[in-house]
């Protein structure tokens, strides 16, 4: 018991309970247990499985971690991790409907593909060099397009109606090329909008990214979310059958819960007496529920 | 025209025969079984009003009345003044014959061009038409014709008939430089917008029984005509009624008016007056009269008209010819006194059955058999709008121009022998009226000489802030009320403008309820054609008046006919006269706009043609069922249908506020009683107005949160049109990102909000933090701004002109100094101008540096001989700097020329600005609050799908504000995100809670709205599920960096030497009274002398203590020596008022004494 209290959240159906975490090394020396915290018996209770890994998303499970490590971790992805951005924009034409200072800003927000380690910080009035800045160039004007048919899209009507990320175009400086390669800085995702653009309006800009930290402002955090959720633990406290059940898996939509035949469990007491058609609800994926709480929810 | 020929056609008798059978027809087809089926709903019968949009527009009424008074009222005015005459020469006239308005367009150097709204807008100039007249006059012996002679210019309503817009299409529209959503019906006067504002006003023609100040009750009414307005009264005083008025000195005894009207005989009155349900009781005051009567010596006309024109007020002042007090007496009886009912040849008869009944009204009032006419009724309401204001400015001005025109004539005719022969044509000056009507309207003053009105603040600058309140501005109405006097009566809402007038769209403070906006669908008329309807309503069976005696006229079954507060007769079968009436105007035979109402209590029918009510559609309803069928809706959607169709076909007509008296009006198809009801609404959302209908779910909100949205939309900074970029307007908001409201309204796609949008859709989590979010403070999200919430534009306009000088000089913008000089300083100074003197556009100025190099001639006085000398003045350096608290960007820069000046430069200058602490947010349910903290997105609590709120609201907000439907906002927009859709939450419509709380459970959210929340800082989860989810928020135009103020040291005025006075001036804060009284209070005097004196406008005063004088430091002229005179620290305040008070010959001494050596 003692120890499902200090490990679990209680999700009630009007407040959670337990939520406050236990962290002093000798709240529960009284029950004889130890709470310090050593690296060894951390690193012996810690289990690490990484779920997913993708370009875009990277999945881990942690068991045997408190809330504030985890959140430290949260917290730094956000805040503390460097990456490179466009900071810099030298606008040398723009004659499109946005803003200078709003198209500098929507370029900031590009996400940069470009390992941060290989550069330095970037200090107000430097010169900028191979090793503290990257440059992106921006070079588009749009034109009627003289194929396209009569009253089509405007993306058909004009060529370069849309400018994309993918139209940055990457200036090595000095060794950067040797250094990242041939594709080793572009922008993560070539589909981003920055501006649309009508005939005869064009855009010509040099954009420098340099290194910062989310911090400072958000276009240099490496994520775009980064969070955790506890692991849910789904426990019947007693026996649920039949229309009770059914009733049950209906209410779920994240379908935590399944039937179960009575007939091949020796279960309960419940057994001789009844037929063998009985059912039962079972708890088969706690990780799907959502704490969404309709399974538990009090009718008005 | 088709329509005028249909009239004729239904107005033969015989035709009429057929039109009964058809009325008798319908009530055989009454079956009982028929009427006990259930009606079906008509799904979707709310797409009835985009119709009805589409047909009329947003801004139809302003638009419709500017047309009317182009097309028709302009006519109107010149045959009415049609002639120009000469007491010099007899022979001598000028006639007008028609009457034209041309296409917008303005001349320059002689040439005349079209012009644009647009130009107008960035040029300054106004956006009128010539008024173009045909003439027949004579010269010297010959009469001749000419056509096309231009009077004046009238400013053209944007989107008129007359406007280059009308028409044109979307594609057009945009490279006019236009927003096709703009809904135009205001002025462009010297570049700027102006709206005439709806004036409401009391209803003209109409008899309305009321009490006095002193308590007795009187019958008014103010008869208007084209020359004159006046109000006469009856009041019934101590037993007796009189009759009241302007031009008479004094309260004339009632019997004796009926007398000098040919109603000789008592008998004769008391038949026209008629008695009332068999009440004799109030024919004492006859006896009492009669009484009177005699002691007066009237016996008969000629006694009573001696005793009027006695009484007449002369307001002709040392005029020549005089007439007898009888013709005195007749005239005022004819002309003045009623003046709306019109006497042939002095035959007093019809006055003197209107005044019969204006007493028998008067009596039932008196009798308490009836109570007093409400004033707040909007059935006694009319509404004047542009077209009518400005018909009464033009005749005005039309009158003067003539005026003008014959005094012209007079002096130069008069001469005896002249050179050449006189041609008026050539003395025609176009500017009594252009002038006259581009100054009122650019001001707001309003000046008819004849009916010697004036009146301020007729019009107003069309607010450009947001979309929602250019709008709002085009359906606001204001009434004539003094704001001071604390009367709720005109404020409060009135039952009768359920469906014509927003409920909840009302200013608070002073002028509350006193302004109104229109609802949705109501409409305003415009005149319509007399003539017609007189004619018909004698073929149904209305008698003339004059033909019956008192007796018959007071006949309860006969009912009184008034078709605009005209007497027109008697009709003895009030229920058939209104039913072929109504049956007539549904076949489209009498204008639409045509309202009968059959009054039953005083046995009176009125009819009314005239302009100014309030009305609104209404499906008609016939046999229990509505006549709009679903099939009807279909083709509307499919557009085969226009709303015009569906009152063409009779399915659908307008009522005003009184003939809904005698209609009943089911709210839905399930309240339809199957033999009473008449009209069924078209969708409740109507009774809202454009502001209110931006509100989501307003129907679960405390209605006083509705109004202070409606007062909020207009101060939200968003989008205000597709040509924003191209505006040029003093100051301007702009949103960078304005988003869609996830919870649309039918009201919000009716106005295209959701195209010019004025806010964002943001993450809000209902919950406590900080500390720093008490009295409403909202804690916004750091990442969330760094991303684009909230980001806006504020552009500002610098403009000025370059002076032309007397003497052919002129201010010139030229090479600015850092060109030639290499100073740094003055190269920082002027880092951002170009060669040419102006700024370059993109460049970035920082404070204090300069966006123009202006140059003045230092010479502008002496008349320059050649142009050599011209070239030789030297020139003033004058340039504008930037006095802005940050850097901003220059947005445009635009050179060009408008009608007075030389050239006009605007500079437009740029800021973008992102959320900062105390800048104001407000939801849209009247809730705003400043923003108080902001928040790192690490910090802030997160949801298990790690979604972090962008705004976190304090829950205090709620339980005093009862705003619900904010609540069902968040619901519905959250289930709107997590289902990929709008959701709809129409007023009295909406998506139901439920649906929305199933939609979350779907989709794995709690079916009450609420989040499992971590907080950001522990980690932990909160103790609490927390309320979160999208609601729209708008940003507020009250920033604080437009309010932030402080000083130490600064500007000092001139006069006090005292620390100058507001933000603007970079003034002082301060100290004032009651904040002293608690310096005084706490003693702290040292303190109140540093505020007072030391930090303000201390001075040394040289004081002689002999004469007691302020004197110089060292010289006392009084006493003629140096020996007494001190030093004392005084405030220069003070020390200016011992001066200006020896100015006027008062010596004030100051005594004094030598401070002690201790």
């Amino acid at each position: 018991m003692s120890s499902s209290l200090h490990r679990y959240v209680h999700i009630g159906s009007r407040t959670p309970t337990n939520t406050e975490g236990m962290y002093a090394s000798s709240v529960y020396r009284a029950i004889g247990i130890d709470h310090s915290l050593d690296l060894e018996t951390f690193l012996n209770q810690l289990q690490l499985r990484l779920v997913k890994n993708s370009e875009e998303e990277i999945i881990l499970e942690l068991v045997g971690v408190a809330a504030p490590l985890i959140n430290a971790l949260r917290r730094i992805l956000f805040a503390e991790v460097p990456t490179m951005a466009i900071e810099y924009v030298l606008i040398s034409d723009n004659t499109s409907v946005i803003h200078d200072e709003i198209l500098a800003h929507r370029l900031g927000l590009i996400p940069i593909q470009a390992d941060p380690d290989g550069f330095q910080d970037y200090r107000k009035g430097e010169e900028p060099r191979e090793n503290n800045t990257i440059v992106l160039k921006l070079q588009v004007e749009c034109k009627q397009n003289p194929q396209a048919r009569p009253g089509a899209e405007p993306e058909e009507l004009y060529i370069n109606s849309n400018v994309y990320s993918r139209d940055l175009v990457w200036e090595p400086l000095g060794n950067q090329l040797e250094k990242f390669g041939k594709n080793g800085i572009r922008p993560v995702s070539e589909d981003i909008l920055i501006a649309k653009l009508r005939p005869k309006q064009r855009i010509e800009l040099e954009a420098r990214c340099i290194k910062g930290i989310g911090k400072e402002h958000a276009k240099w955090s490496p994520v775009a979310t980064a969070y955790y959720a506890m692991l849910p633990q789904v426990e019947l406290l007693q026996d649920i059958l039949d229309e009770d059940a059914r009733r049950l898996i209906q209410k779920c939509p994240m379908k935590v819960f399944d039937l179960e035949d009575m007939a091949d469990k020796k279960h309960s007491y419940v057994e001789q007496q009844q037929p063998i058609s009985h059912v039962i609800a079972k708890v088969v994926e706690p990780r799907r529920c959502t704490l969404c709480r309709e399974c538990i929810r009090e009718e008005v | 025209m088709s329509n005028e020929l249909n009239k004729d056609d239904v107005f033969q008798a015989e035709d009429l025969n057929l039109l009964k059978e058809t009325l008798f027809e319908k009530e055989k087809l009454d079956k009982e079984e028929q009427l006990r089926k259930p009606i079906k709903s008509i799904a979707e019968k709310w797409l009835l009003i985009p119709a009805f949009l589409k047909l009329r527009g947003l801004v139809k009424q302003h638009i419709e009345s500017f047309n009317f008074l182009i097309e028709k009222e302009l006519s109107k005015i010149v045959a009415a003044n049609d002639k120009v005459t000469c007491d010099a020469d007899q022979s001598f006239y000028l006639r007008y014959l028609g009457i034209r308005v041309g296409t917008p367009s303005i001349e320059e150097d002689l040439v005349i061009s079209k012009v644009t709204p647009q130009e107008c807008r960035l040029r300054d100039l106004t956006y009128a038409a010539p008024i173009y007249v045909d003439v027949r006059y004579t010269r010297g012996k010959e009469v001749l014709i000419r056509k096309d002679v231009a009077i004046g210019r009238i400013p053209i309503m944007l989107r008129s008939s007359h406007c280059i817009l009308t028409g044109k299409k979307d594609g057009q529209l945009a490279s006019l430089g236009e927003c096709p959503l703009d809904p135009g019906g205001y002025f462009i006067i010297r570049g700027t917008e102006r709206v005439i504002l709806i004036q409401e006003q009391l209803s003209k023609n109409r008899i309305i029984i009321e009490e006095d100040k002193k308590g007795n009750y009187c019958a008014t009414v103010t008869s208007s005509t084209h020359e004159r307005k006046s109000r006469t009264s009856l009041v019934y005083k101590s037993n007796n009624i009189y009759l009241r008025h302007n031009s008479l000195v004094d309260d004339i005894p009632i019997w004796i008016v009926f007398k000098a009207l040919e109603v000789e005989s008592d008998q004769e009155i008391v038949q026209l007056i008629g008695l009332i349900e068999e009440e004799y009781r109030s024919y004492y005051f006859l006896l009492n009269h009669k009484k009177e009567c005699i002691s007066r010596h009237v016996q008969n006309r000629n006694e009573a008209l001696e005793y009027i024109g006695s009484r007449v007020r002369l307001f002709r002042k040392g005029y020549s010819f005089r007439r007898s007090t009888i013709e005195e007496a007749q005239e005022v009886l004819a002309g003045v006194i009623l003046s709306h009912i019109p006497t042939y040849q002095h035959n007093f008869r019809n006055k003197s059955i209107y005044l019969a009944f204006m007493v028998r009204r008067l009596l039932t009032v008196a009798e308490n058999l009836t109570t007093v006419d409400d004033k707040d009724y909007y059935g006694n309401k009319r509404l004047e709008l542009a077209g009518q204001l400005l018909s009464l400015l033009f005749e005005d001005l039309f009158k003067k121009f003539n005026a003008d025109l014959k005094r012209h004539a007079d002096m130069v005719l008069s001469k005896p022998n002249r050179a050449a022969q006189f041609d008026i044509v050539k003395c025609m000056r176009p500017d009594t009226i252009s002038v006259g009507l581009e100054n009122a309207i650019g001001t707001g003053n309003w000046t008819v000489k004849r009916f010697r009105m004036h009146r301020a603040g007729i019009t107003q600058v069309l607010s450009r802030l947001s979309y929602i309140a250019a709008l709002g501005m085009m359906t606001r109405i204001t009434s004539q009320f003094e704001k001071t006097r604390k009367i709720s009566g005109p404020r409060s809402l009135q039952g009768s403008q359920w469906g014509l007038l927003c409920p909840s769209d009302t200013p608070e403070g002073e002028s509350c309820g006193l302004v109104k906006n229109l609802a949705l669908t109501a409409h305003i008329t415009t005149d319509a054609e007399e003539e017609p309807l007189i004619r018909l309503c004698y073929i149904l069976g209305v008698e003339d008046a004059t033909l019956f005696s008192g007796d018959e006229l007071n006949n309860p079954s006969h009912f009184r006919i008034f078709l605009n507060g005209k007497f027109l007769g008697i009709h003895r079968n009030a229920s058939y006269f209104a039913n072929i009436f109504r049956f007539l105007r549904r076949k489209g035979a009498i204008g639409e706009f045509v309202s009968i109402f059959v009054n039953e209590a005083e046995n009176v029918v009125y009819l009314s043609c005239d302009s100014g009510r309030i009305c609104r559609p209404l499906i008609i309803v016939e046999n229990g069922k509505p006549k709009v069928t679903q099939q009807y809706i279909e083709q509307l959607e499919r557009n085969q249908l226009e709303f015009t169709d569906l009152v063409q076909q009779g399915l659908v007509e307008y009522l005003d506020v009184n003939e809904e008296n005698n209609a009943l009006i089911a709210l839905s198809e399930e309240n339809i009683e199957p033999c009473s009801t008449t009209h069924l609404e078209i969708s409740p959302l109507a009774i809202l107005g454009v502001c209110a209908g931006v509100i989501p779910y307003p129907h679960h909100n405390q209605s006083p949160r509705n109004t202070y949205q409606c007062a909020m939309g207009k101060q939200a900074i968003g989008f205000i049109g597709y040509n924003q970029h191209l505006r040029t307007d003093t100051l301007l908001y702009l949103l960078t990102y304005a988003q869609k409201p996830l919870v649309n309204t039918k009201t919000i796609s009716f106005i295209k909000y959701d195209e010019l949008p004025g806010g964002q859709n943001a993450i809000v989590a209902v919950m406590s933090y900080s500390g720093y979010d008490i009295e409403d403070a909202l804690i916004l999200n750091r990442s969330s701004l760094d991303r684009g919430y909230g980001r806006c534009c504020v552009v500002r306009k610098h403009a000025f002109g370059l002076r032309r000088y007397p003497n052919g000089t002129c201010d010139r913008v030229c090479r600015p100094p850092s060109f030639s000089e290499s100073s740094e300083r003055t190269h920082m100074k002027f880092a951002c101008l170009e060669e040419d003197g102006l700024p370059k556009v993109g460049g970035r100025l920082s404070p204090g540096q300069a966006y123009v190099y202006k140059e003045t001639p230092m010479d502008t006085m002496t008349t320059m001989t050649s142009q050599q000398s011209i070239q030789q003045v030297g020139y003033r350096p004058q340039p504008f700097f930037y006095k802005g608290p940050d850097d901003a960007v220059i947005d445009r820069v635009v050179v060009t020329s408008n009608a007075s000046t030389h050239a006009l430069i605007k500079v437009m200058i740029r800021e973008t600005r992102t959320p900062e602490v105390g800048d104001k947010f407000s939801s849209r349910h009247g809730q705003k609050g400043v923003c108080g903290l902001i928040v790192p997105q690490e910090d802030m609590p997160f949801n298990e799908q790690g979604i972090c709120p962008d705004i976190i609201m304090n829950p205090h907000g709620f339980p005093s504000r009862m705003t619900v439907g904010k609540l069902l906002e968040l619901m519905a927009g959250k289930a709107g995100v997590l289902s990929g859709e709008f959701k709809n939450g129409t007023a009295f419509d909406g998506d139901p809670l439920e649906d929305c709380a199933s939609l979350l459970v779907q989709h794995g959210f709690s079916y009450t709205g609420k989040d499992f929340l971590y907080s950001g800082m522990t980690g932990e989860p909160l103790q609490a599920y927390v309320f979160m989810g999208p609601i729209y928020y708008q940003k507020l135009k009250h920033m604080v960096k437009d309010k932030m103020h402080a000083r130490a040291r600064g500007p000092r005025a001139v006069l006090t030497r005292q620390p100058t006075e507001g933000r603007s001036r970079d003034g002082g804060l301060r100290l004032g009274e009651m904040e002293r009284d608690c310096l005084i209070g706490y003693g702290a005097s040292m303190l109140i002398m540093e505020r007072l004196m030391h930090s303000s406008d201390a001075f040394t005063a040289h004081v002689c203590r002999q004469c007691g004088l302020i004197v110089s430091k060292d010289w006392c002229p009084t006493c003629g020596n140096s020996l007494q005179i001190r030093p004392l620290k005084i405030p220069y305040a003070c020390k200016l008022l011992f001066q200006e008070l020896q100015s006027m010959n008062i010596w004030p001494k100051i005594l004094l004494e030598e401070r002690n050596a201790s």
